[in-house]
């Protein structure tokens, strides 16, 4: 006699899933790929249909955003400062403004918190270093009196020591009023500084004679530099690779360079159509976000050439600072029409909680997308973008121009004898040297 | 102590500004030239002085400027050279003391300009940073490769096991387990730990004879020995990179295959037979490819070459020549035999005929008599050689006869002919019915003549037979009806719109009135000319489904290195319809995982080295174990019989002595 276990088949609870029995004789699953592709083509139209990435606009600046900065422990916190003097402290879980300090006398230009979060250090158009605790926020717990401008600040990611840019790239002790060490090379003027957030002794600067210059903590002269052919207004370290830096230039392109090997970057990133003017990397150290004075925020593959995603509104004007934050769901940007603004890292992804099977099914998703990434309907939805029209313009002009260029140079070459003008790879052609 | 004495030579050396100083000394010095004068009275040349003043100037500041001058630095060595009076034993103890101050004598050297100093503190800042970032490499690479990243990585947090938990894991062994450790402890061929060898191994080698064993030793050594000499031997041959070397070994092995072929023909028919069909196919391999025609690239461009350089000619030639051999079926029995006659007359004479023969008859050994006068049977069927004997002979017969009409002028050669085909065939049907017995024999005789004659028949023979063979299927016609039939299908025909009887007095079965024909018949565009017009032997498929073309992928997507690749990715199925649900988890997890409202820090140097260094420090612990291990075994292996099975002692020892060497380091 045939008898089942009924706990094969009864549910314990009306919650319970019930238990499904499947057969995989394929069989009676035929068309495996054709009906995958369709699930992958719905796939990346919903994927479309739910790329909403604007969440909302922080807005109380009274003059354009200068400098951002994420809190280094509390997620909901963010640090701005205004090029009125101004630095106002967010909380972006309730969308709020929590302080306003009125801090320096002219811009702010940088800002940065201590690696514990007690306290933040920002320095001003007005030559002065100010320490904030973050517990009050009435009087800096300490000012200095600096001998010049300063441009930019970072933090040690470990120790009790900060950077400043301005005329020279200054290293200061926490304890101290004077710096603990000045690097100088050549350079009269440096736009930003940045520690390495892995290897914490390395730092790097650009500075405004074109060039990037490394530095190492424990050295006293600098390392290296190298002079490329435009202006980079700042730069970012990978925080999953040592070595890996991306700057932003303004040929309007992103360069990635491995910090060993300076000849030539490893990875041009295109797409802007203006010069970019920050950068910044996701803490999975995948992607990084760039802001452009072409009004418009890009997300980076760290290993594509090309961007993944683009935002921009209507409102949103040249963007000065871009941060992700720390928990890699989302992006801020500022620009110069005195906003913040929040989006979403990944333009469709559900916010809120997200169930087991939900999140199955959209994993599955991805998945079909991404095996299915090659075939050009997907792909042709997947990439498309509606730009703005200075952009969409901008884009096709620059097209025009480059393959312009191309042409004269193949032209060039095929008229003269050959190996009179050899071929210089892109990569290489924009670094003019290496100084060491 | 030196230094007094490198000056005081100086004092002696510095010309006679001393003795100029004091009167007496003046005085004596002036008796000495009144003495010289006199000397060299003797109508020799005077020795012109020059006169200097005396001057007060302390001694040691003459000495001072004159040795800062410098223009003509005195070195030491030139001080010795005036020290000829004093006694060799001194000149040889100052000479030694002077080689050590020389020797030590390090002088610093200036020091760099600022730039260049900082340069060079700079590159070596730099390379010291570079080197150090080395480390970081495989762990980027780990994190640029992983198939999932779940953020925050857990960089620290080197987790032990604990006492606790190892015995909640523990479990006991099965009585299943139990029985086969037991019967594996109790094996003899178990390695026990601390001794080299197993019981079993013992066991032989205490029952080895110690001169057996040594007879063993010794010729196992000498097979070593000759095996290495061959194989030097081997390697020296197949370096040797001339052509001539090459030509003759390869002669030497064809000389060679024709000798084992000859063997086979007798020992084995039927594997001579398989090896003869093999040779057939590769004939007809040759002949249908195009490699030994001079199409190929190599030879195009030595064509261009063969112009200047005869070398090159020579090589194109013998390529041809190889296909030729290859390709054509020579070695006909008949013509063969028809040749055997000349054979006692001129085998003396002629011995490079009698070598280009034999090779001929190695290229293609089918000896077999071919078909030639019964022209109806396929020359492609008559490769199965194995007929009766008897008909075998009459086969002969009949040959001879045929060649014996087409050249009559030679009658006595035909008789000489027939008595020795007779032989043959009496000698065959001893055998197996085939004249390969023996093929050097009956190929041996080239006529000029006659080859020609025969090598046209041959061809004709062979045209005729390809025609034959071809006869019943016409492919050409069967192609190009194919093909007005795809035409035909392709074509746009006219759509008829008519309907019988529509529009008329009668009913359907009457013929439709020429006007509503055209009327109701559209006539398509014409199409485009096909693509295969002038091409008579292609057919070119016009007919590709667009819509479809429109999803498919055009080229070959970035990551992937052939189509087969690309294909089976995408074939393999994701869903819950064809994976299990274990599968289906793997296979669409995400390459980054993050949660909402976690922090993800950036990596975690110490954390990351510390485990690396802690897991480092196990290795090497480990290492060293194994280290002595083997060093123990090496020691050992040298050690007679009866230390072998007991050198736990020594072991332990030596390992301690390695343990506190390390510590000291």
């Amino acid at each position: 006699m045939l008898c089942r276990n009924p706990a094969d088949y009864v549910r314990e609870t009306k919650k319970d899933i019930v238990p499904v029995q499947r057969n995989y004789d394929p069989d009676l699953h035929p068309f495996e790929v054709a009906r995958e592709y369709t699930r992958a083509m719905n796939a990346v139209k919903m994927e479309r249909i739910f790329a909403r990435p604007f969440i909302c606009s922080l807005d109380g600046h009274r003059d354009s955003v200068q400098c951002l900065a994420k809190h280094s422990t509390q997620l909901s916190l963010l640090l701005s400062g205004s090029c009125d003097g101004e630095i106002k402290i967010w909380n972006v879980a309730q969308r709020t403004c929590q302080e306003t300090i009125s801090a320096h006398n002219g811009f702010v230009r940088g800002i940065c918190v201590i690696p514990d979060g007690t306290a933040f250090y920002s320095v001003g158009n007005d030559k002065l270093i100010k320490r904030w605790s973050m517990d009050n926020y009435d009087t800096p717990t300490m000012t200095i009196v600096g001998k010049h401008v300063f441009t930019s600040i970072d933090h040690h990611y470990k120790n009790a020591q900060y950077a400043t840019s301005g005329e020279n790239v200054s290293l200061w002790d926490e304890q101290r009023a004077q710096p603990l060490q000045s690097f100088q090379w050549g350079a009269d003027s440096h736009a930003r500084v940045k520690f390495n957030p892995i290897e914490t002794t390395v730092l790097a600067s650009c500075a405004t004679d074109r060039s990037i210059i490394l530095y190492d903590t424990r050295q006293s002269v600098p390392l290296r530099k190298i002079t490329l052919q435009m202006n980079s207004s700042t730069l970012a370290w990978n925080p999953l690779e040592a070595f890996v830096f991306t700057t932003a230039n303004e040929d309007y392109n992103l360069y990635s360079f491995d910090i060993r090997y300076l000849q030539r970057p490893f990875n041009i990133h295109k797409d802007h159509v203006a010069a970019v003017i920050d950068v910044d990397y996701a803490p999975t150290g995948k992607e990084f976000v760039s802001g452009s004075y072409d009004k418009t925020v890009r997300i980076f593959a760290s290993d594509k050439g090309h961007s993944r995603d683009i935002y921009h509104t209507k409102r949103m004007q040249h963007i000065s600072c871009v941060q992700w934050t720390l928990d890699n769901k989302y992006v801020i940007s500022g620009s110069d029409e005195m906003c913040l603004r929040l989006w979403k890292a990944k333009a469709s992804e559900k916010l809120g909680v997200i169930r087991n099977r939900e999140a199955e099914t959209l994993e599955y998703n991805d998945a079909l997308k991404e095996k299915f990434s090659h075939f050009p309907k997907i792909k042709r939805i997947a990439q498309q973008r509606h730009l703005p029209k200075h952009v969409y313009h901008a884009k096709r002009e620059h097209k025009t121009i480059r393959e312009s260029q191309k042409r004269h140079e193949a032209n060039a070459r095929a008229n003269s004898k050959p190996g009179s003008i050899p071929f210089v790879s892109e990569r290489s052609k924009i670094i003019l040297k290496e100084e060491e | 102590m030196e230094n007094d004495f490198i000056e005081e030579p100086t004092l002696i050396d510095d010309d006679d500004a001393e003795e100029e100083q004091s009167h007496s000394q003046i005085k004596k010095h002036k008796h000495d030239k009144l003495i010289d004068s006199i000397v060299h009275l003797d109508g020799k040349k005077r020795k012109v002085t020059i006169r200097k003043e005396p001057i007060s100037i302390p001694n040691n500041l003459i000495v001072s400027t004159q040795t800062s001058t410098s223009s003509k630095k005195i070195k030491s060595h030139q001080l010795l050279s005036s020290l000829k009076k004093t006694s060799s034993l001194q000149i040889q103890t100052l000479k030694k003391q002077l080689a050590k101050v020389n020797k030590h004598q390090a002088v610093l050297q200036q020091p760099l300009q600022k730039p260049q100093a900082e340069k060079a503190e700079r590159i070596a800042a730099y390379n010291q940073e570079k080197k150090s970032l080395k480390k970081w490499d495989p762990i980027v690479e780990k994190n640029r490769t992983a198939e999932t990243l779940n953020f925050p990585l857990q960089n620290g947090g080197v987790q032990f096991q604990t006492t606790e938990e190892f015995v909640g894991k523990f479990q006991t062994l099965s009585s299943l387990e139990k029985d086969i450790a037991a019967i594996l402890q109790s094996s003899n061929n178990n390695i026990q730990p601390n001794s080299l060898l197993t019981q079993a191994e013992k066991k032989i080698i205490s029952k080895m004879d110690l001169l057996e064993a040594k007879q063993k030793l010794n010729e196992l050594k000498r097979m070593r020995a000759l095996i290495s000499y061959q194989q030097a031997k081997f390697k020296r041959v197949r370096k040797i990179k001339s052509k001539k070397f090459r030509r003759l070994v390869r002669k030497d092995r064809q000389k060679q295959e024709e000798k084992n072929l000859e063997k086979l023909s007798i020992e084995h028919p039927d594997q001579f037979l398989e090896r003869l069909e093999q040779l057939e196919r590769r004939r007809i391999e040759e002949r249908s490819t195009l490699r030994h025609k001079n199409s190929t690239k190599w030879a195009k461009e030595k064509r261009l070459l063969s112009k200047f350089n005869t070398k090159v000619r020579e090589d194109i030639e013998e390529q041809l020549k190889l296909g030729k051999q290859l390709s054509t079926k020579k070695a006909q029995a008949e013509s063969d035999d028809d040749d055997d006659d000349d054979d006692d007359d001129e085998q003396s004479s002629s011995k490079p005929i009698v070598e280009i023969s034999k090779k001929k008859s190695i290229d293609i050994p089918l000896i077999l008599a071919p078909s030639q006068t019964e022209s109806e049977v396929n020359p492609w069927l008559t490769t199965s050689p194995v007929l009766p004997s008897s008909e075998y002979s009459k086969l002969v017969e009949v040959q001879n006869e045929d060649t014996s009409s087409s050249s009559s002028s030679d009658s006595d050669e035909q008789d000489e002919k027939e008595n020795q085909t007779q032989n043959e065939s009496s000698e065959n049907n001893t055998s197996y019915g085939i004249t390969t017995s023996k093929p050097s024999e009956h190929l041996n005789m080239p006529d000029n003549t006659k080859r020609i004659e025969i090598e046209s028949k041959q061809t004709e023979q062979h045209q005729m037979n390809i025609q034959e063979a071809f006869a019943d299927d016409d492919v050409l016609a069967e192609f190009e009806k194919e093909k007005a039939e795809i035409i035909d299908r392709d074509r746009p025909k006219s759509i008829d719109l008519s309907l019988p009887g529509w529009g008329e007095w009668a009913g359907s079965g009457v013929s439709v009135n020429k006007r509503k024909k055209r009327k109701f018949l559209i006539h398509p565009k014409p199409a485009p000319p096909r693509r295969d017009v002038h091409l008579h032997h292609v057919i070119i498929n016009e007919k590709t489904d667009e819509k479809i073309s429109e999803h498919r992928v055009s080229d070959l997507p970035f990551p992937f290195a052939n189509v087969e690749q690309f294909e089976s990715v995408i074939q393999q199925p994701l869903g819950r319809e064809w994976n299990p649900e274990t599968a289906f988890r793997r296979l669409n997890q995400p390459k980054i995982r993050s949660r909402i409202g976690v922090r993800i820090e950036p990596l975690n140097k110490q954390d990351i080295f510390l485990k690396h260094h802690h897991s480092k420090q196990d290795n090497n612990s480990l290492f060293d174990f194994n280290l002595t291990n083997n060093d123990q075994e090496k020691s050992s292996s040298n050690i007679e019989h009866n230390s072998l099975f007991d050198n736990n002692q020594s072991q332990k020892k030596k390992f301690k002595k390695k343990k506190k060497t390390k510590l000291n380091e």
